[in-house]
This record gives structure tokens, C-alpha cells and sequence, in this order.
């Protein structure tokens, strides 16, 4: 309830600097000043969305994709005797520039950043800037030994060694290790809100894998007139033989850690999140369909009208038609945070309906209003970081960083753009901002209540 | 080398495809047609002949008083066709293929190009615009285990057969693509369409 007392305070400043906006200099005056000044404003640094990453990443890890990827690239001859120049020297030249990568890359992987935070649920990733984050290394030797297994599939179509039956062998390996890891997943964590942010990330990888065992392109019939095709499709079963030797390594950790299974508690908290912002999003239902039509005036071009349809636009993104497909497709972790998200959504669409009701028009724009809605929009952001857990808030206030660059973006317009537009933004994503924090709360009791 | 079929596709070099499905693809009721991204209809029942050479060379001319462009040529009569002179014996898969063409049933799409030995260049598909015939054109590397050097230089012929009924000749307009795969899948009426 604490966030509803702030958003009541809020609300009340809200209305005082309503009752000043007579006051204030509205823009227009100047429009080749303020133009200027909007641009400065937007010029100025970004503020960043944190990804904090949820497991470790030992070098291990990293190593292992290097390696497979070494071992492909040795599968390929520095000088082949391709009888077609051109393939022969494409092939040639990817070799070349692989083996030179995976050089380089060797010496960035003895880099002591061995780990990214591992703590509780999601504390910032251990990229302190000077090297390249274990997270980045792991990604590019990744993609290295995807690049690799490409360049070793286009050799062997192009020299008659591989085969329809060698990629479906293979891609068959893949599909059985894929359901074995489903059939032994139990969500595993040491805490709740960590099981959410771990699981979320492993779903993810889960669903690349998936995607990359799709049996498409088909195989062609004569691999020798089309070996960058085979080569594709040799690069798609590798990156879900990858993404399953990471899925693997994860599941290893998380077992690891004194843990209890939450795919239950889950769910049960993405159902009954789920509930609670449909029952609030049926009283705004009319605002949800309609639009600014649904009031019963003219809203014009306020920053209210602008905060409005931002928030509508979120909460009709965030939909409970797309919340219950990800309940049904068995997403447990990724439907929770999305549930959590979509009741911040609906929360944050309330409170912009309830300023238009009362009577709120939010006020004139100004350089000197925007520049204060940023600064309170990026120090709402804070506090809900500092709140934590930060992971859990990093990927609930998306709704909020979007806003952040929306408005930035109708700044860079300068006089041509929409001022109110990006005020209305801001005020919107520090509206959010609290409105995430409030949900993040209200998903960690939940998650406790259902464990 | 695996590729009696790739044999028996070139043998076939002049890809007859059957015409089944009433050769009207110009006609707006044509029920063979099937959407085709953009504005344009997909047109499937057109048949096509192919001709490589080494080198750079210019295997058809244009004759006539009028200067028309030496890549791309439609022609849609008689006359027109006594205009163009194929630098090729007359029995030859092209010269032949034109030779054979009835105009009050079809028109003819002539291109030609120099492009790299090791690369193929051949018809991908045609599209039906509201005032133009769009032909795609693409090229994609030829098989790995056919020899050829990059600093050496083909020269393809193409011919395209469309059918038509009656209608003014549309103008012509040539898209390249580097890829040639068949996005849509095999054709019903057993066209070359792709």
C-alpha cells in the first residue's frame, strides 16, 4: 500500500503545479530557443537499462563453445581444391577471418572476469567496462562456432561429404537432448524471485533451441549446387547443440544451490496476477477499446492526452490474451514476469485515466517542465532499482526505459516534435516506475504465499 | 558428382513447362495466378530457354530503326522478332525456342548479361503489375564441383514465353536478386513458375 500513498501524494503535486501552470512560460514563445534547448535535452547522456544477468558464466563455458569451434574450423582445409573458384575462395577467405577472430578472442578469454554476479536475484553483472563481460564473451563464442559449423557445412556440401541423413542424425541428437531437458526441468532455485529470473532466461534459451531445430530450409537435393543453403542449416543445428551445452551448464549450477522446485508457485502467481489486473483493466475497459474517444472531452493536445495514450498503448502491449498464451504455452517464468509487468501496466493506466478525470490537464510545457519530469521519471527508475531486486526490476521497468526513449526521440525533433508529448512520457515513466516497484512487491509475496 | 538430376535439368535446357492451366495469364479471371507479395499476381504457366557462352559476348542484337536497350528486349510480333539477330547457329536452344514462338498466344522476354564464370544466372519468377511485367532475375554461385575461375567472364541468354490473349504488351521491368530459391513451393499446374 505504500506505493498507492506515494501515488496519492503524487497526485496532489500533480494538481498544485496544475494550479501554477497558469504561471508558467509556455513554449512557442521562442520556437527557435526552445527548438535548441529540446535538442541540448535530448543530446544529453542516456540513461541506461541495466541487464543483469542471472546465473554465472565460468570460463569453462566459453571455452567450450571455442573449442567445438576450433575443431570444426579444423574440418576445413587452409588451401581446398574446390573445383568452383569462387566457393573455393569464399570458403578460404571465412577461414581465414575465423581463424583470426577465434585468435583474438582467445586472448580476451583470459581476462579474469571469470564470472558475472551470481548473487541473489540478479545483482549487476560483474562488467566493470575495462574487459568484455563474461556475457559478451560467452555470445561471441557462440556466434563463432556457429560461424564455423556454417563454414564447415558449405566445405563438406561442396565436397560431397555430408548428406540429408548426416543433418537430420544430427539434428535428431539435438531434439532428444531438448526434451531430456524438459522432461528434468522443475524450475529449480534457491529463492522465488530467483527461480522467476533464472527460468526466464533458461526459457529463453529453450525457446532459441527450439527454434533453430525447425526443419527448414530443406536439405537441397544437390548440396553441390547449393552449399551455402547446407551451410545454414548446418549453422541452425549447431547453435541448438550450443544453446544446449549452456542449458545444461545452468541447470548443473542451479541444482547445485540448496533449491526447491517453483514451477507451481509460478504459476500460481502468474494466475492470480493475471486475475487481479484483468479485474482492474475491466473497469478502464472503455479507456482500453476507445481510446481518448472514451472520455467525455476533448482532451486536446495536454500532456494529460499524451500521458494517457501512452499508457494505453503499454497496457493494450502487455494484453491478457497474450499473458494467457504464455501461461498456456508452459513459459512459467517468463508468463510471471510478463504478469507482473502487465499489472504495473494496468495500475500505471489507471492513475492516467484518474488525472484525466480529475480534471488534469498536466499543465503547460515548458523546456524548464520537461527537464524536471526527466530528472523525477529517472529518479522514480532509481528508487524502484534500489527497492529491488534489481533483475526483477531491470525487466519490469521496461514499459518505463521505452518511455524514456520515446520521449528522448520527440525531443531530438526539437520545435517540430511533440513537447508535450515527451513530458507526457516522462511523467508517465515515472508513474510506471513506482507502479513496477509496487508489482514487483506484490510477485514476491505472492511467490512466498504459493511456495 | 551426384547429379543426374542436375544432368537432366540441364539437358532440358530449353524448360518446356506444360501449359495446363490454360495459358491465360493475362487474363484478370486466370485462376493460376496466386498473390504475390507486393502489388503484382505471381504468373506460374511461363516456360523459359537458356543459353550460356564463355566470355563476354552480346548473343542477340536489336536491328530495327528504333533503339531499344541491348539487355532486355519484349517482343510481341512477327516483325519484331525478324529484328532481333542472335549471334548463335539458328538451331540452338534459343534461337530455336524464339524461332517456335506463336505470337498470337504468347509474347517473348529476351535478356542477356555478362556476369562472373562462377556464378548462374537464370529466371526466378514473374510478377504481373498493374501496367508492367515484372521478370526476377537471379544469380546465385554455380555448383561447387563445376570448374571455373573468378577473373573469367559467361555470358547467359535468357528467354522468357509468356502467355497472352489479345492484350496490349505491357512494359517490361527487370528486379535482381543475389538468392534463387523457390519461396513458394512446387507449382500445381506444373509451370516453371516459382
Amino acid at each position: 500500500m505504500t506505493g498507492r500513498s506515494r501515488r496519492g501524494v503524487l497526485a496532489g503535486a500533480g494538481a498544485g503545479l496544475a494550479a501554477l501552470a497558469g504561471c508558467s512560460v509556455s513554449l512557442g514563445t521562442d520556437e527557435t530557443a526552445d527548438g535548441e534547448a529540446l535538442r541540448r535535452l535530448a543530446d544529453e547522456e542516456r540513461f541506461e537499462r541495466p541487464y543483469p544477468h542471472p546465473l554465472s558464466i565460468p570460463d569453462a563455458m566459453v571455452t567450450r563453445h571455442r573449442e567445438r569451434a576450433r575443431a570444426l574450423l579444423d574440418g576445413v582445409p587452409v588451401e581446398t581444391d574446390i573445383p568452383n573458384e569462387l566457393i573455393a575462395t569464399r570458403i578460404e577467405r571465412e577461414r581465414e577471418r575465423l581463424a583470426e577472430r577465434l585468435d583474438a578472442g582467445a586472448s580476451g578469454a583470459e581476462s579474469p572476469d571469470g564470472q558475472d554476479d551470481a548473487g541473489d536475484a540478479g545483482g549487476p553483472d560483474g562488467d566493470d567496462g575495462a574487459t568484455a563481460s563474461a556475457r559478451d564473451r560467452l555470445r561471441e563464442a557462440r556466434r563463432r562456432r556457429r560461424e564455423a559449423a556454417a563454414l564447415r557445412g558449405t566445405y563438406r556440401a561442396a565436397t560431397g561429404g555430408i548428406d540429408r541423413a548426416d543433418v537430420e542424425r544430427r539434428r535428431d541428437a539435438q531434439r532428444g537432448r531438448l526434451a531430456a531437458f524438459r522432461a528434468a526441468w522443475d524450475y529449480r532455485a534457491a529463492a522465488p524471485v530467483r527461480a522467476a529470473l533464472v527460468h526466464a532466461h533458461l526459457e529463453n534459451l529453450v525457446d532459441g533451441a527450439e527454434h533453430a531445430l525447425t526443419p527448414w530450409p530443406q536439405f537441397p537435393a544437390d548440396p553441390a549446387a547449393d552449399v551455402e543453403q547446407v551451410g545454414y542449416i548446418a549453422e541452425k543445428v549447431e547453435e541448438a547443440a550450443a544453446a544446449l551445452d549452456d542449458l545444461e551448464r545452468y541447470r548443473e549450477q542451479v541444482a547445485g544451490e540448496r533449491t526447491t522446485g517453483y514451477r507451481p508457485a509460478l504459476m500460481a502467481a502468474a494466475t492470480w496476477l493475471r486475475r487481479r489486473a484483468r479485474r482492474e483493466a475491466f473497469r478502464h475497459e472503455a479507456y482500453l477499446d476507445e481510446g481518448v474517444e472514451a472520455f467525455d472531452r476533448d482532451l486536446g493536445e495536454s500532456v494529460a492526452r499524451y500521458r494517457f495514450v501512452i499508457a494505453r498503448e503499454v497496457a493494450r502491449e502487455y494484453s491478457n490474451r497474450d499473458l494467457i498464451d504464455r501461461i498456456d504455452a508452459g513459459g512459467y517464468a517468463n508468463a510471471v514476469l510478463f504478469a507482473a509487468t502487465r499489472r504495473a501496466a494496468v495500475t500505471a493506466l489507471a492513475a492516467s485515466v484518474e488525472a484525466v478525470e480529475s480534471d488534469e490537464t498536466g499543465g503547460e510545457v515548458s523546456v524548464q517542465r520537461i527537464e524536471a519530469a526527466r530528472r523525477r521519471a529517472r529518479e522514480a527508475i532509481e528508487t524502484a532499482l534500489d527497492r529491488g531486486p534489481v533483475g526483477l526490476l531491470a525487466r519490469l521497468l521496461g514499459p518505463a526505459f521505452t518511455a524514456l526513449d520515446e520521449a528522448r526521440r520527440e525531443l531530438e525533433h526539437g520545435a517540430s516534435g511533440t513537447p508535450a508529448r515527451a513530458l507526457g512520457g516522462y511523467r508517465y515513466a515515472a508513474e510506471f516506475a513506482e507502479t513496477a516497484a509496487d508489482a514487483a512487491d506484490e510477485l514476491a509475496f505472492l511467490l512466498e504465499e504459493s511456495t | 558428382m551426384p547429379s543426374t538430376r542436375r544432368d537432366a535439368l540441364g539437358a532440358a535446357a530449353v524448360a518446356l513447362s506444360a501449359c495446363l492451366a490454360g495459358c491465360n495469364a493475362f487474363s484478370a479471371t486466370d485462376s493460376s495466378r496466386t498473390p504475390h507479395p507486393g502489388t503484382g499476381d505471381r504468373v506460374t504457366d511461363y516456360e523459359t530457354a537458356r543459353q550460356v557462352a564463355t566470355g563476354d559476348r552480346r548473343l542477340f542484337r536489336w536491328t530495327g530503326d528504333d533503339h531499344r536497350s541491348s539487355e532486355h528486349l519484349l517482343v510481341t510480333t512477327r516483325d519484331e522478332r525478324a529484328a532481333v539477330a542472335f549471334d548463335l547457329p539458328a538451331d540452338d536452344p534459343v534461337p530455336r525456342f524464339v524461332a517456335e514462338t506463336d505470337f498470337d498466344r504468347a509474347a517473348l522476354a529476351l535478356f542477356q548479361r555478362r556476369h562472373g564464370a562462377c556464378v548462374r544466372l537464370d529466371t526466378f519468377g514473374l510478377e504481373r503489375r498493374p501496367d508492367e511485367l515484372r521478370v526476377h532475375l537471379c544469380t546465385k554461385p554455380r555448383p561447387a564441383d563445376e570448374r571455373c575461375r573468378t577473373d573469367r567472364q559467361r555470358s547467359t541468354l535468357l528467354a522468357v514465353r509468356i502467355p497472352v490473349e489479345g492484350e496490349a504488351p505491357p512494359e517490361l521491368s527487370v528486379v535482381r536478386s543475389s538468392r534463387c530459391e523457390d519461396r513458394y513451393g512446387p507449382s500445381r499446374d506444373g509451370g516453371k513458375g516459382r
